[in-house]
């Protein structure tokens, strides 16, 4: 069964790769950048609406445009959060993708991640 | 009301106990809806049977009863409750009232402070908003609109596949509201002491409801990657930010999503295998058993009406009482002599 995708789905699908690339995209990059499969013009409204709202920048590479976060915006929204996220750390209601994670954890984990470089060295 | 006032205590003890280890084998939207109105029905019915009780002691006293209509006396000899029961429960209600409206100052403030950051955001910021930080974070928050928080941590750590997992995980949360279910259910547990064990069972269930709809856009075990990377990151995220000069930069590897009871093995554990769908069975006795206790309750409350209707002062007394501050000049006339 197709599901249907929301506008805003698709838009933090490409914003996501477009942070991740950490280099201005062309549409057809960002288009083998993400694992869901799109329409090349999908892709290119996509953008484009993402470009409308100032979400982000692009620049004339040859004959296409090349696509990235703008930096402005994102230091923007970033201030914004940063105090809910200071203290979302201890939150009860809000939720976090791996919420509880105790200093017996973090040890466990920290040794893993330790021994796992010593093999790897 | 002498038994029935106290089975909502009883049926919050027993849903404390039994209600994560059921939801635990239900599937997860199940599971936290039948977490989130147990919560909510047994503190209900629980707060209900104080009031009742607490009622009781003040039914019994003389200066109440000159208030309203009904003979203090009458009321004690008909009264089941002991006076010390209900003044545990007063002294219970007091305790209930602190402790919820603190929970509430608590929760609601994180709510608000999220509806608030959605709030301030200008237009051009969509849904995903990314924020500078090597750590993992991923959060829904629910605002209007909501968004989705990642950092730049986070976004380094994951795969394609992850990071649209993560996105659709993050996504379910907000679409089905599970900030709402753990805010009922924070608030129910600060009420009843006896659920203490619910919320931490409703944020795992709301975890695993996320986690499944993130199974449905990809693979199961790309959400457990993602669930072990998230745990890693968060890992050395901590470690970094407690180090002054952290400067991280790699990836770190793939490790085993924690220690066997910890929350992401668990939810790795249920992508790998879903429980077995016996809702069918389990659900319906649920819902009955808290439709009897939502019964008994009302009933209950049934019993103390019909207690104080009993103790009700007769209409003849209630007519003559303002005659007797009143009409003490009119009764002297119609005296024959």
């Amino acid at each position: 069964m197709r599901r249907r995708r929301l506008a805003g789905e698709l838009e933090s699908v490409v914003l996501g790769a477009l942070w991740a690339a950490g280099e201005p995209l062309t549409a057809a990059q960002v288009r083998d950048a993400i694992d869901i499969d799109l329409a090349y013009t999908t892709v290119m409204t996509t953008l484009a609406r993402l470009h409308d709202k100032g979400s982000v920048r692009r620049q004339r590479v040859g004959r296409a445009y090349a696509y990235e976060p703008s930096a402005e915006v994102a230091a923007d929204a970033a201030q914004q959060m940063r105090r809910v996220l200071d203290r979302g750390d201890h939150a009860t209601v809000l939720a976090n993708f791996v919420g509880t994670l105790d200093d017996h954890d973090e040890r466990l984990l920290s040794d893993l991640l330790r021994s796992r470089r010593r093999m790897q060295s | 009301m002498s038994f029935d006032v106290y089975l909502p205590f009883l049926a919050s003890a027993l849903f404390g106990v039994l209600g994560s280890r059921v939801a635990r084998r239900l599937r997860p939207a199940q599971a936290t809806w039948l977490l989130t109105c147990g919560a909510v029905i047994t503190t209900l019915c629980s707060f209900c049977s104080l009031l009742l009780l607490a009622w009781a002691l003040l039914a019994r006293l003389s200066i109440a009863a000159s208030l309203g209509d009904w003979s203090a006396t009458v009321f004690r000899q008909h009264n089941p409750v002991n006076v010390g029961v209900s003044i545990a429960a007063i002294a219970l209600l007091i305790a209930v009232f602190t402790r919820t409206s603190r929970a509430m100052w608590r929760h609601i403030g994180e709510l608000a402070m999220s509806y608030r950051a959605c709030r301030c955001l200008p237009s051009s910021v969509g849904e995903l908003v990314v924020v500078d930080g090597l750590g993992f974070q991923a959060r829904a928050l629910p605002g209007r609109p909501s968004r989705i928080v990642l950092s730049k941590g986070a976004i380094a750590a994951l795969s394609v596949a992850e990071r649209t997992a993560v996105l659709a995980h993050e996504r379910s949360h907000l679409l089905h509201r599970h900030h709402l279910h753990k805010l009922a259910v924070a608030l129910a547990a600060a009420a009843n002491p006896a659920l203490r064990a619910v919320p931490s069972a409703i944020s795992f269930s709301v975890e695993r409801w996320a986690d499944a709809d993130a199974a449905r856009i990809c693979p199961p075990e790309v959400v457990a990657s993602a669930l072990s990377r998230a745990t890693a990151g968060r890992a050395t995220g901590a470690r970094a930010s407690r180090a002054t000069a952290g400067h991280r930069t790699s990836i770190p590897p793939v490790v085993s999503p924690g220690r066997p009871d910890s929350e992401a093995f668990r939810r790795a554990r249920a992508l790998r295998q879903p429980p077995r769908r016996r809702g069918w069975i389990v659900l319906p006795l649920a819902a009955a058993s808290l439709a009897a206790v939502a019964f008994t309750s009302a009933e209950a409350a049934n019993d103390a009406s019909q207690l104080m209707r009993r103790s009700d002062v007769p209409a003849v007394a209630v007519i003559t009482v303002p005659y007797a501050l009143t009409g003490v000049a009119t009764v002297e006339r119609r005296r024959p002599w």
